[in-house]
C-alpha cells in the first residue's frame, strides 16, 4: 500500500517542504536588484492581468538560471516555483534574507488577483514520498514551460506541469503521461517500442535519457542547455529507481 | 493503412477536397451537421484546404514526404501513404562511402532518407495521424516550425533537405492553408525514425 498523498490539506504547519525551483529561483531574483526595472521593461509582471481562479502565473518574460550558469534555463514561474514553502531534497534549501516569493511578490503588487487561499496555504506538490515531491517539482520547474496543457503546450502527449488549483489531481495526470506511457522519441537507430519512465529502470526511460543527452537531436531541455544538471539527474533516477511502483512488464 | 482514391479530374479532385475538409472538420467537432450556420462557416476553412493543397502540390513537398515505390514506368509517389514521410519498415543501412568528386548527399530510393554532413535525415510523417503525425500539432505549432526551422517550432533543428529558408516565405496565411490541408488527408500510421548523427571520421 503506498503511503497517502500528502498535499496542502494534510500536512503539519511547520513543515518546511515543498516545491520545485523555488529556492534557486527566488534566490536568482533576490540576486538582482534590479529586477523589478528589468520586468517592467520587459513589460512583465503583469500588474491587473486577470488571472484564472485558483492558478496564478508568474512570468517574468525573460530567462533566469538557477545557478547563475547556463546550465538550466527557467523560462518564467508559477506559484509552485514562488512558493514560501522549501523542499528539503533541492539545492539551497535554506531561505535567504531577501528572498522573493508568492507573499512577497502580491504585497509589492507585482502579482494580482492571487486566490487568498495561496496566501493563507503555501502551495506545494502533491506526492507519495518526498523524494516524488522533489523529482515532479523539478520537472515542473525545468520541464513545464513547454509539456503542459495550456495552449502553448510542445505537440507532444507529455505534461509535467503541477496544478496548485488541484494538486492531486495534477499530479496523478503527469504520472499518467509519464509512467509507462509510449514514447513518441525513440533513440536514434533503435526501432523498439519505448515508454517514457520505465518504474526501476531509469536507463530504459526516454525522460531520463534525454535529460542526461547533450546530443542536440536526443537533449532536453533542446535550448538554453549546454551540460546536464548532475543533482536534477540524481534526483530523477533516484525516484524512477526507488519510488515507483512496478511497471508492467513491455510487450515485445 | 488508408488508402486515397485519386480523383480523375480537377473538378473531381475539389469535390474530394471539399468532403474530406467537411468530414475533418465534423470530427473534430467544428461543425454542427445540417447547420446552414455551420456550412458557412465551412466555406472559408474549404477554400483555406483547398489553397493549402494547391501550395503542396507547387511547393514540392511530395517530392520528399510521399515514398517514392517503383512502378511500371519507373519511380512514381506511393499514394497509399501520401506525406507520411520515411516508411518506418525502411531500416537504413549504414550509409555508403561517397565515390570522389564533388558529391555531397545520398539519398534512399524512396527519397526519404537523406545522408549528407549533418548525419541522416528522415521525411517527417505530415498526415494528422495522432501518434506518429501532425495530430497533435497546432496551426501555430506548424508555423513556428517553418518561421525558426525547429522541431516543433521550439526544439531541436529541422535538419537538410528541409528547405526552410524557401518555406520561410510562406505568407502565415499560407502556411495556415496548408496546414488546413494537411488536417484533410487520410492519416498513416509510421514512426519515423529519428535522426541519426554523423558518422566519426
Amino acid at each position: 500500500m503506498p503511503p497517502p498523498l500528502d498535499h496542502p490539506t494534510r500536512r503539519a504547519p511547520a513543515a518546511i517542504t515543498a516545491l520545485v525551483l523555488a529556492a534557486t529561483a527566488a534566490g536568482a531574483l533576490a540576486a538582482d536588484a534590479e529586477l523589478p526595472t528589468r520586468l517592467s521593461a520587459a513589460g512583465a509582471p503583469m500588474p491587473g492581468r486577470p488571472l484564472p481562479a485558483g492558478v496564478a502565473t508568474f512570468t517574468p518574460q525573460y530567462p533566469l538560471w538557477s545557478d547563475g550558469s547556463a546550465r538550466a534555463a527557467v523560462l518564467g514561474f508559477a506559484a509552485l516555483q514562488l512558493s514560501p514553502d522549501r523542499d528539503p531534497l533541492i539545492t539551497r534549501a535554506t531561505p535567504r534574507p531577501g528572498d522573493v516569493d508568492l507573499r512577497s511578490v502580491a504585497q509589492r503588487g507585482w502579482l494580482r488577483g492571487l486566490p487568498a487561499a495561496l496566501l493563507a496555504d503555501a502551495p506545494r506538490v502533491a506526492a507519495t514520498t518526498p523524494v516524488e515531491r522533489a523529482a515532479l517539482g523539478y520537472l515542473h520547474g525545468n520541464c513545464a514551460h513547454c509539456h503542459n496543457t495550456g495552449d502553448d503546450r510542445a505537440p507532444v502527449r507529455l505534461t509535467l506541469a503541477m496544478s496548485v488549483a488541484d494538486p492531486v489531481a495534477s499530479r496523478d495526470a503527469v504520472l499518467r503521461t509519464l509512467v509507462d506511457a509510449a514514447s513518441r522519441w525513440r533513440a536514434s537507430g533503435s526501432s523498439a517500442d519505448a515508454r517514457v519512465v520505465v518504474a526501476g529502470r531509469p536507463d530504459d526511460s526516454t525522460l531520463f535519457a534525454r535529460m542526461h543527452s547533450r546530443d542536440a537531436r536526443a537533449q532536453m531541455p533542446p535550448l538554453g542547455s549546454d551540460a546536464p544538471d548532475p543533482e536534477g539527474l540524481a534526483l530523477v533516477q533516484r525516484w524512477i529507481e526507488h519510488h515507483l511502483a512496478p511497471t508492467k512488464e513491455l510487450q515485445p | 493503412m488508408t488508402t486515397t482514391p485519386r480523383p480523375s479530374t480537377p473538378a473531381a479532385a475539389s469535390a474530394a477536397l471539399r468532403r474530406a475538409a467537411a468530414a475533418a472538420l465534423a470530427a473534430a467537432g467544428v461543425l454542427a451537421a445540417g447547420s446552414a450556420a455551420a456550412q458557412g462557416a465551412q466555406a472559408p476553412t474549404v477554400e483555406k484546404a483547398a489553397r493549402g493543397k494547391y501550395l503542396v502540390a507547387t511547393a514540392g513537398c511530395m517530392d520528399c514526404h510521399t515514398p517514392m515505390k517503383v512502378g511500371a514506368n519507373g519511380p512514381e509517389w506511393d499514394m497509399a501513404r501520401m506525406l507520411s514521410g520515411h516508411p518506418e519498415h525502411l531500416v537504413m543501412p549504414p550509409v555508403p562511402a561517397l565515390p570522389d568528386g564533388p558529391w555531397l548527399v545520398i539519398s534512399s530510393a524512396t527519397n526519404t532518407a537523406f545522408a549528407g554532413p549533418w548525419g541522416v535525415s528522415f521525411a517527417a510523417n505530415l498526415t494528422p495521424d495522432p501518434d506518429t503525425g501532425l495530430g497533435p500539432w497546432s496551426a501555430r505549432d506548424f508555423r513556428q516550425t517553418i518561421r525558426t526551422g525547429r522541431h516543433m517550432g521550439r526544439g531541436r533543428g529541422v535538419l537538410p533537405p528541409m528547405p526552410i529558408p524557401v518555406y520561410n516565405n510562406f505568407t502565415d496565411e499560407d502556411l495556415d492553408a496548408i496546414y488546413a490541408y494537411l488536417r484533410t488527408i487520410p492519416p498513416v500510421r509510421n514512426r519515423v525514425p529519428e535522426p541519426r548523427a554523423p558518422r566519426s571520421k
